[in-house]
Parts: C-alpha cells; sequence; structure tokens
C-alpha cells in the first residue's frame, strides 16, 4: 500500500470536527496528524507535522471572519506542497473566488453539510493532494442554475459546452471530465477550446487559473 | 446629561421689554408735561403726555396679552398706542417729526423677530400709513405748529433727546432678539449634533446586537445541524437502497433557512470579503436577473460597508415587489471620494411627491444618515425607479 496522506483538522466546533474526524477514519487513504480550534494552532501544526493535507473551518478564533481562507493563502506561499481544502458552510462562490486568488493548485472548497458523501469527499482529497483543485458540485450547480436564469435562451454555450464549464469549475482535469461526460479527451479539448472563442474570459487555457477563470465566468 | 441645559435661549426678551416699557411712557408723560408746563404753558400741548398715558394703559394690556402668549395682539395694541403717539405729537408739534417717525416704526422693529410673516402684513401697512400721514402733516402744517415760535436751540434740544430716548429702546430690543435667536440656533444646532450622533450609536448598537445573534446562530443550531446532515449522509452511503434521502432534504432546508437568517442579520461575506463580493452574491441571490456593474472598492469602514449593502438589499427588494424586477440593475462605484451605489429598475415608476415615504425608504435614509451619506430616489411614471445612496470613502473608523 502506497503512504497514507497525513491531514491536520482545524474547526472550532467540537462537534464538526468530531464529524468530520469519523468520516476521515472511514478513508483508508488517509491519516489525521493533529486536529486544532485556531488560526495559530493550525500554523503551528502546519509547521510541525508538515502534512500532506489541511482541511480547514473558515471561521475561528481569534476573529471568527475568515482565518481559514487566510491559513490557506499562508501555507500556500510558506509551504507549497501541503494543500488545503476549506470547509465552508456558505455556498457562496465569492469565498472560493477568495480562496483561488492566487492560482487554485492544491486548494479545494467543499461544503461542510455536503462531505458526508464520503466518496465526494474521497475524491476532493485525492484532487487537491495531487496538485489539482476542487470546488463542491453544490455551488457549481447553484451558479449554473443562476447562470442560465439569467441569461435565458441567449445562453452563448451550448448545453454540452455549459457541462464542460462547469467541471471545469468544479476543479476536474481533462482525463476526468471525459470520463464523466463519456467523450474523448481530444472532444473535451475541442469542446473547451470553442468556450475559449466564445467567452471573454481569460485564462480558461492555463491550468492553474482555470478553475477560477470558469467561476468568474458562471458567477457574474 | 440635561440636554440644551447649558445653552437655553432664555426668557423671550420681548416680554421683558413691554414690561419694562410702562414705566419709560410712565415718566417721559410726566416729563413731557413737565417741559410744556416750563417752556410753552400751551393746554392743547398736554394732549401729548395724554397720548403717553394712552400708550401706558396699552402697555399693560399688552403685558397681559403677552403673558397670555398672545404676542401678534400684544403687539397689535402697542402699535396703536405708538401710532396715536406719532400721529398726535406731529400735528401738535410738526418739528418733532424725526423723533416720531422712530416711534411710529418701533412697533414694526418689535414684532418683526417674533411674528410669522402672514401677520406681519397689518404692521407693514400701519407703519406706510402712519408715516406717509406723518410725513404729509410735516409738509403741510405750520412749521411750529400749536406754539408760537420756539428757540431753535429749545427745538434742537428735544429732538436731539427724543431721538436718543427712542433710539435706545429699539437698539436695546434688536440687540436682544438677536441674542435670544443666536441663542436659540445655537441649540438647535447642538441637539441636531446630538441626535445625529444618537442614531449613529442606535445603528452600530443595532449592528452589534444582529452580529452577536448571527454568531449565536453560526455557532450552535448551525453546527449542529450540519453534523446531523453530515451523519445522515454518511449513514446514506451504507444503507442502501436509501430511504434517507428525504430526511436530508428536510435537514438540508431548515439549514437553508437558517442560514438565510443569518445572512439577512449580519452578513459574513460582508464581514470577510467587503462590499462588492457581498452585493455581487446578495444579486444572486435575488432570484431574477440583476444586471451587475460592481467597481472593487476595497474595504471602507464597517459602518459604510453596512449601510450600503442593506441600502442595496432593500433596494433590490422593493424593485422586486413594485416593479416585478424588470431590468434590474446594479452599480458600485467610486466617484471623487464617495462611494456610490445605484439601483435601478425599469418599471411602472411613481410619482414622488405624491407617496409617502416608506418604511424601507426611512430605514434606507436613517443608515445612510447615520454615517453622514446621502440617500435619494428619482422615479416618474411610466420611467423606472433608481434608488442612489452615496458615502464619502475616507471614512475609516467614522465612529468609536
Amino acid at each position: 500500500m502506497t503512504e497514507r496522506i497525513s491531514i491536520v483538522l482545524a474547526d472550532d466546533s467540537v462537534i464538526i470536527r468530531a464529524g468530520v474526524r469519523a468520516l476521515l477514519d472511514e478513508l483508508d487513504e488517509v491519516d489525521v496528524v493533529a486536529e486544532c480550534s485556531t488560526y495559530d494552532e493550525l500554523m503551528d501544526a502546519v509547521v510541525d507535522h508538515a502534512p500532506a493535507l489541511v482541511i480547514t473551518d473558515i471561521r475561528m478564533p481569534p476573529t471568527h471572519t475568515d482565518e481559514g481562507i487566510r491559513a490557506a493563502l499562508a501555507i500556500r506561499k510558506g509551504h507549497p506542497d501541503t494543500g488545503v481544502i476549506v470547509l465552508s458552510q456558505f455556498s457562496q462562490p465569492e469565498y472560493a473566488l477568495l480562496l483561488f486568488e492566487e492560482g487554485s493548485q492544491r486548494l479545494g472548497y467543499l461544503l461542510k453539510h455536503a462531505i458526508g458523501e464520503v466518496e465526494r469527499l474521497r475524491q476532493a482529497i485525492l484532487a487537491v493532494a495531487e496538485g489539482g483543485s476542487s470546488v463542491d458540485p453544490e455551488i457549481i450547480d447553484l451558479l449554473v442554475t443562476a447562470r442560465a436564469t439569467a441569461d435565458g435562451p441567449t445562453s452563448r454555450l451550448t448545453p454540452r459546452e455549459t457541462e464542460v464549464l462547469a467541471a471545469i469549475a468544479e476543479g476536474l482535469n481533462n482525463a476526468a471530465i471525459a470520463e464523466r461526460l463519456v467523450l474523448s479527451p481530444k472532444a473535451v479539448s475541442k469542446h473547451i477550446g470553442s468556450i475559449f472563442a466564445k467567452l471573454d474570459v481569460g485564462g480558461l487555457d492555463d491550468a492553474h487559473h482555470r478553475v477560477k477563470a470558469a467561476l468568474i465566468y458562471l458567477a457574474s | 446629561m440635561t440636554v440644551g441645559g447649558e445653552t437655553s435661549p432664555g426668557p423671550n426678551p420681548l416680554g421683558e421689554f413691554i414690561r419694562l416699557n410702562r414705566y419709560g411712557t410712565a415718566a417721559s408723560a410726566t416729563l413731557l408735561a413737565l417741559v410744556n408746563l416750563a417752556f410753552f404753558q400751551e393746554p392743547l400741548l398736554y394732549l401729548i403726555p395724554a397720548a403717553v398715558m394712552v400708550t401706558f394703559a396699552t402697555l399693560v394690556l399688552a403685558s397681559k396679552l403677552y403673558d397670555e402668549q398672545r404676542v401678534p395682539a400684544a403687539l397689535g395694541v402697542v402699535a396703536f398706542g405708538n401710532w396715536m403717539v406719532a400721529l398726535v405729537t406731529v400735528w401738535l408739534l410738526p418739528w418733532v417729526l424725526p423723533v416720531m417717525v422712530l416711534t411710529a416704526m418701533m412697533p414694526i422693529v418689535l414684532a418683526t423677530p417674533y411674528v410669522e410673516r402672514a401677520r406681519l402684513r397689518p404692521f407693514m401697512l400701519g407703519t406706510a400709513v402712519v408715516l406717509a400721514a406723518i410725513g404729509w402733516m410735516g409738509i403741510e402744517r405750520d412749521d411750529s405748529g400749536v406754539v408760537e415760535d420756539v428757540a431753535d436751540g429749545i427745538e434742537l434740544g428735544i429732538v436731539v433727546l427724543g431721538m436718543i430716548g427712542t433710539a435706545i429702546p429699539i437698539g436695546v430690543v434688536v440687540w436682544q432678539a438677536n441674542r435670544y435667536h443666536r441663542a436659540q440656533t445655537g441649540a438647535a444646532l447642538e441637539l441636531s449634533e446630538q441626535l445625529a450622533e444618537s442614531r449613529r450609536r442606535l445603528v452600530i448598537a443595532g449592528d452589534d446586537e444582529r452580529a452577536r445573534i448571527e454568531r449565536d446562530l453560526h455557532d450552535g443550531a448551525q453546527q449542529r445541524l450540519i453534523s446531523v446532515a453530515m451523519r445522515l449522509r454518511m449513514m446514506n452511503n451504507k444503507s442502501q437502497p436509501s430511504d434517507l434521502n428525504p430526511v436530508i432534504s428536510e435537514v438540508e432546508s431548515a439549514m437553508a433557512d437558517i442560514r438565510r437568517l443569518a445572512n439577512g442579520l449580519a452578513p459574513a461575506l460582508l464581514e470577510s470579503a467587503g462590499l462588492q463580493p457581498a452585493l455581487a452574491a446578495a444579486a444572486r441571490d435575488v432570484g431574477l436577473p440583476v444586471e451587475t456593474h460592481l467597481d472593487a472598492v476595497g474595504r471602507l469602514d464597517r459602518s459604510v460597508e453596512t449601510a450600503l449593502y442593506f441600502c442595496g438589499t432593500e433596494a433590490m427588494q422593493n424593485a422586486l415587489k413594485h416593479a416585478g424586477g424588470k431590468r434590474l440593475r446594479l452599480d458600485l462605484h467610486e466617484i471623487d471620494g464617495q462611494v456610490m451605489l445605484e439601483v435601478s429598475d425599469a418599471g411602472p415608476g411613481f410619482d414622488p411627491a405624491a407617496s409617502r415615504s416608506s418604511n424601507g425608504v426611512d430605514n434606507m435614509s436613517d443608515r445612510m444618515a447615520s454615517v453622514g451619506g446621502t440617500l435619494q430616489i428619482t422615479s416618474r411614471p411610466g420611467e423606472g425607479t433608481t434608488v442612489c445612496a452615496s458615502a464619502a470613502m475616507a471614512t475609516k473608523e467614522l465612529v468609536r
């Protein structure tokens, strides 16, 4: 068996921490090496354990505002090999955009209540630990629906292209998109090219920024 | 603290003047009788001190009317007395005209600071008529009047003393009225500053309280529900086929309700990310397409962000309610150090002059006023509605 993914878990709510811990214990691939409940504890634990992955709440002491996002950005700078999954109870994509401010590799944004689906959590952990990214599909669904209402029948994208764009926003790589939509990798590339041609969205072709670019388009 | 305690304008000086002037008239009636006795010995001239004594009587009456708060009536009575003295005196002694011009004008000088505009008209008319009359008498009547030629020195002495004696009370009245009104204006200014300050404190206290409740919801009910949802989904993974799905969606809609409630109390996104992302999210939550043009205005003072955010959501809700959300548009710009939020729709519009402002509009303008900003609503029937809220950007730490 390959080496387990070491995880530091941070949330100031004991019941949520226990819940996430129970979920992580179900997964064979991971190993929780530390639990913390504040920003400072989390940053110390990252230094002490150099984990492969951090799973963190957003609002924690001291200010109870955006500690999780700030921690993710600091870890990205100081410990580039450590991935961060932010657990949130907010389905607004603006938080994810704050998180992906400087690129989306090794970052993930999941909704707390939805990670009970262990498979979703496992895929996000694997994607982020391997250097990719992951955005909760529930958020993408909401955005795609809102976008469809706003555009009405004048949407510039075909339904297939919208599916591909949503998959990009979720953080899937081309191989995963091909697998999910039952397409050839070549067809996926073609769709991405045509989305890129139709939308005035910069950065769709840049692997590090395309998640953010897709999110911005869907959220605007 | 007592409001206005130190800056009270004190008693109205008009009443004091009327009271004091009673003694003044009584004294001058006596003096005038003595002057006649000493210089002229003309029986007709005793009409002047007699007229002044009538004025004394009108002042007694005016004082009573003043105490009954009937200020215009009191001043009317004073005017009657003064004008009578002026007419009688100029008829008898035309050369006292300069003194009597002052006497005839005294009522309107007294009335102007204390009587409202519409009720000043009779005073203006009376003054004009009396001035015209005494002016005409001064021209038409033989210069010396009812007495034989008086020595120039005595004439001059009487006129100069008379003018000084009449001008002093007029000057005192004007000076007192000026002081009184300045004190009143100062007190009103201070009161309005205190009012603005207390409004600011109320808004902040309200926001703090809302933030506290939001935090309680977040730390309590929300965490518990999330944990329940998490566990239910976890159990759902194991039991197949699942009959937990309806329960899960029930719990998740309860979570969504609480999330909406918490967001309405104190939007977490506003606190952590600022105005532009929070408004973008709010526009998406309206449920209808909203055209957004939101500049990244950066972080502003918390109270300014909150005020503008609530104006934005309130105005969008109003547009949804009254305009059916037709062509709803949200703008956020920075212009000349002012941050400006505009919500416009292409709905039916309304006539702002004909409609009373609603609770929502009052809330919006109160909120903007509490941060020293403004709220402007432009609308016309058939031409949609635009709500524009603006506040100064450089207001970091405006409060506290």
